[in-house]
């Protein structure tokens, strides 16, 4: 659900050190004359309205007190409430249409509160909280919370109650909303009210086609927007982007050469405002815009933050044979979105760096061949992942991380393979022992014998993504890993599933071997190389279910 | 003005890495020669450059045994003329190309109990093209200590290129290199060849060949948790060229 809290703000208290009690009024010039923009209290108990002409409030108010316009008061207040109101949410759009077209001197702002109200002790404490700042501010303030902006910007106007407009709970209260509420320009209201319509049931309960018939879309897009069945589109007031260098030519840059000139001119500015302000860019942004229209965008990402203008050329150089000028580019965009502090770094010859070179030059060597990679290859770190199945126990983690001491916290689990090889490969147990134990397998067609046996290991699933499991010996996932020594000499990872079989199995002991849960489970023992690292065999049960052995290879010891 | 200054950094930057025994100095590092390795083999009777190259393509073919080859790669990765206690932490980049071995994929928690602190890095990458290409660009740049390539096999012209980048970076680069039972070994410019093979309980570590070297082979064990590869039984090594085949080490040296 969305919450948007519109804030109607009328500011004519503080544009001025004026007192308060004297009725006054600001003024605009226009070609007809002078205008009224905005009136204080005193004012508008005397009966002057917004719009009115400067001659005409005179004859009403021959006292009157007025001031001249200015529009930079207006930008800098609502910048100071945007700053104000950002402890709410970070999500704040002026009511760009009201400030352009009022001229009674209000203004508005929309707060995206959505999973936010919680934070402020609840809808009514955190409007109630809202309004009490901008009073002391200043400002006198009117609010309302609903699900649409469109409905939030009518409820801080018409509600009359609690001014909390939920839609489908509080349908009759919107009703009853006049039509001013729907956000609609002043022709559209007279007609609707020459009409008779009044009140925001009245356009509900027409018929649509007839409406956009007699009064334009506008009537109808706004009613929808209302009661949320379009979506609203609000101009969310953004920080400023300092790293952003916009080049406009006049003659457009028809040369590869002349744009990548310009391009390196525009990232050695870009590298020296961040070497000043001790930041280094993560990603940028390289956008040519063909006269034509079409723009061309090139990004590039590094491992580390980089203010090293060299070396964004280098990277950037590679990509741009792929900007085609055309008949010109007429504007470039550099804009590095990802910007990251950089610690103080000294260029010394301190002995605190690698073997060879610096990370600095590390990382630029990591972006160079990282920008080459195709999509299938891969360049990580690879890290430690708390978990017990092997092929979890290893994440890939991004180069540019600063390389962590290799510590292995489960350092004393049995050995791991040098050679992991995933998926594991399955074999056939050519031969048993007469306790169960493998003797001779076939591997990639190949007949090994086992002279050395040693496990298992019993690695069990993870508890928590198996819950409804009670006997996790027998869990299908649950292995039992065994050390073998082949007769090639070599030391293979052993892995053996259980896995259940409904019916009876086949009959073809030699290549599928299963056995019944009743019997004792093959404990592999040889002449004098077992050692059980876990003792936890499943218990003998009365069981008719059938068990079905899967071995496979699961990697390789050095 | 700017580009100059870098240049000057480090030009400056090398010649103290150099005067601190941090990185070998120009000419291969034939200063910082490794003359002692696998447990305590003396290798000066092999080479005639007296003992092994730190720097440069050094090739490790593999048939049979994939894991033992790797943990061959990892400990020559480590190795160093003089234990330096600066040097701490060097780089190591292990490229992967896919499906070039075909047992398995390096995993890393087997090296996370080995004492060889190093900065591992890895690359999985599809084409032996590009798997080159990244070879040879991070051993010119000079900022990475051992790159270890798992490649399929390539020709004498790659190989020559990638030796001339390490020289250029003072790299040492070790190709996991694969090769069939009964086919002709390719030329290649290596400083050295290497080859372990199973051999009852034990490995059979070869050097079969290289520049300016004496074939010799070693009975040697790996050491599972540590990956150290040590000589088994010094008594059974007793007979290989000890110091007095010194000289003829110079006079038999032979090209692979």
């Amino acid at each position: 659900m969305r919450d948007s809290i519109a804030s109607g703000t009328s500011s004519d208290t503080d544009q001025t050190s004026q007192p308060a009690t004297t009725p006054f009024i600001v003024t605009r010039s226009d070609h007809k004359g002078v205008l009224t923009c905005g009136l204080s209290q005193g004012a508008r108990r005397a009966g002057l309205q917004p719009g009115m002409r400067l001659a005409e409030a005179r004859s009403i108010m021959p006292d009157l007190v007025n001031i001249n316009e200015d529009p930079g008061l207006y930008a800098r207040n609502q910048t100071r409430l945007i700053k104000h109101l950002d402890r709410y949410s970070p999500w704040i759009a002026p009511d760009r249409v009201l400030m352009r077209d009022n001229l009674a001197g209000e203004g508005g702002f929309w707060l995206e509160m959505t999973g936010g109200c919680h934070l402020f002790g609840g809808e009514e404490t955190l409007i109630k909280q809202a309004q009490h700042d901008l009073t002391t501010l200043g400002f006198s303030c009117k609010a309302g919370m609903a699900d649409s902006a469109g409905a939030a910007w009518a409820c801080a106007r018409f509600h009359a109650g609690d001014r909390i407009l939920s839609l489908p709970a509080h349908h009759n209260t919107a009703r009853g909303f006049p039509v001013e509420g729907l956000r609609l320009s002043p022709d559209i209201l007279t007609t609707l009210h020459r009409l008779g319509i009044r009140q925001l049931q009245d356009v509900a309960d027409l018929p649509r086609a007839t409406l956009t018939t007699r009064l334009g879309a506008d009537v109808l897009q706004k009613l929808d927007q209302f009661y949320g069945r379009l979506p609203e589109h609000l101009n969310f007031h953004l920080p400023d982007q300092p790293w952003l260098i916009r080049q406009k030519y006049g003659e457009p840059l028809g040369d590869a050469a002349n744009l990548e000139a310009a391009v390196r001119q525009m990232v050695a500015q870009l590298c020296t405002q961040l070497q000043n302000e001790n930041k280094g860019l993560r990603r940028i942004i390289l956008r040519c815009v063909r006269v034509d229209g079409h723009a061309h965008t090139v990004q590039i990402t590094t491992s580390t933050a980089c203010q090293s203008a060299p070396h964004i050329d280098r990277l950037l150089a590679e990509k741009m044979p792929g900007v085609d000028t055309g008949f010109g580019i007429e504007e470039i965009i550099l804009y590095a979105p990802w910007v990251e502090h950089v610690a103080f770094r000294q260029i010394n010859l301190d002995t605190n760096v690698s073997q060879n070179g610096n990370s600095i030059a590390l990382a630029q060597l990591f972006d160079r061949i990282g920008h080459h990679l195709g999509p299938r290859d891969q360049l990580f770190r690879p890290g430690h992942h708390a978990c017990h199945l092997p092929e979890k126990a290893t994440n890939r983690q991004p180069v540019g991380t600063p390389p962590s001491p290799a510590c292995l916290p489960d350092i004393h689990l049995p050995k791991r393979p040098i050679r992991l090889i995933d998926p594991p490969e399955p074999v056939q147990i050519l031969h048993r022992t007469v306790d169960g134990a493998p003797a001779t397998l076939r591997w990639r067609r190949m007949d090994l014998e086992i002279t050395a046996i040693s496990g298992p290991e019993r690695l069990c699933p993870e508890w928590w993504d198996h819950l409804d499991q009670g006997g996790f010996a027998l869990h299908e996932q649950t292995r039992d890993y065994f050390h073998i020594h082949d007769h090639t000499g070599r030391w293979l990872w052993l892995c053996r599933t259980l896995r259940c079989r409904p019916t009876e199995p086949a009959s073809d002991m030699s290549f599928s071997p299963s056995f019944k849960i009743g019997f004792a489970t093959p404990t592999p023992s040889t002449q004098d190389a077992l050692s059980v690292t876990t003792s936890q065999s499943p218990k003998p049960r009365k069981n008719t279910r059938t068990l079905q052995e899967l071995w496979s290879v699961h990697g390789l010891f050095a | 003005m700017a580009s100059k200054l870098q240049q000057a950094r480090a030009a400056l930057m090398q010649a103290e890495n150099q005067w601190q025994g941090r990185a070998p100095s120009v000419n291969g590092g034939r200063e910082h020669l490794i003359t002692r390795a696998f447990g305590d083999i003396d290798l000066k009777p092999y080479f005639a450059a007296g003992g092994l190259m730190p720097t440069g393509l050094h090739e490790i073919m593999t048939e049979h045994d994939d894991s033992a080859t790797s943990a061959l790669a990892w400990y020559m990765a480590g190795l160093q003329a003089t234990a330096s206690p600066q040097a701490q932490m060097p780089t190591v980049l292990w490229v992967r190309q896919r499906k070039a071995l075909d047992q398995g994929k390096l995993y890393p928690p087997a090296l996370f109990a080995s004492p060889a602190r190093h900065n591992l890095v890895m690359m999985t990458i599809n084409q032996q093209q590009t798997a080159l290409w990244a070879c040879e660009e991070a051993a010119k740049s000079g900022q990475i200590a051992t790159i270890i390539l798992e490649t399929t096999d390539y020709d004498l012209t790659a190989a020559r290129r990638l030796q001339l980048a390490c020289e250029a970076g003072n790299t040492r680069l070790i190709v996991l290199r694969h090769h069939r039972a009964g086919q002709n070994i390719a030329t290649s410019p290596a400083w050295s060849r290497w080859q372990i093979k199973p051999q009852g309980t034990y490995r059979k570590l070869s050097l079969i060949g290289g520049r300016g070297v004496r074939p010799a082979s070693w009975k040697v064990t790996i050491d599972e948790a540590t990956l150290f590869v040590s000589v088994a039984d010094t008594l059974e090594n007793r007979l290989s060229p000890g110091c007095c085949h010194t000289t003829s080490a110079h006079k038999q040296p032979v090209h692979a």
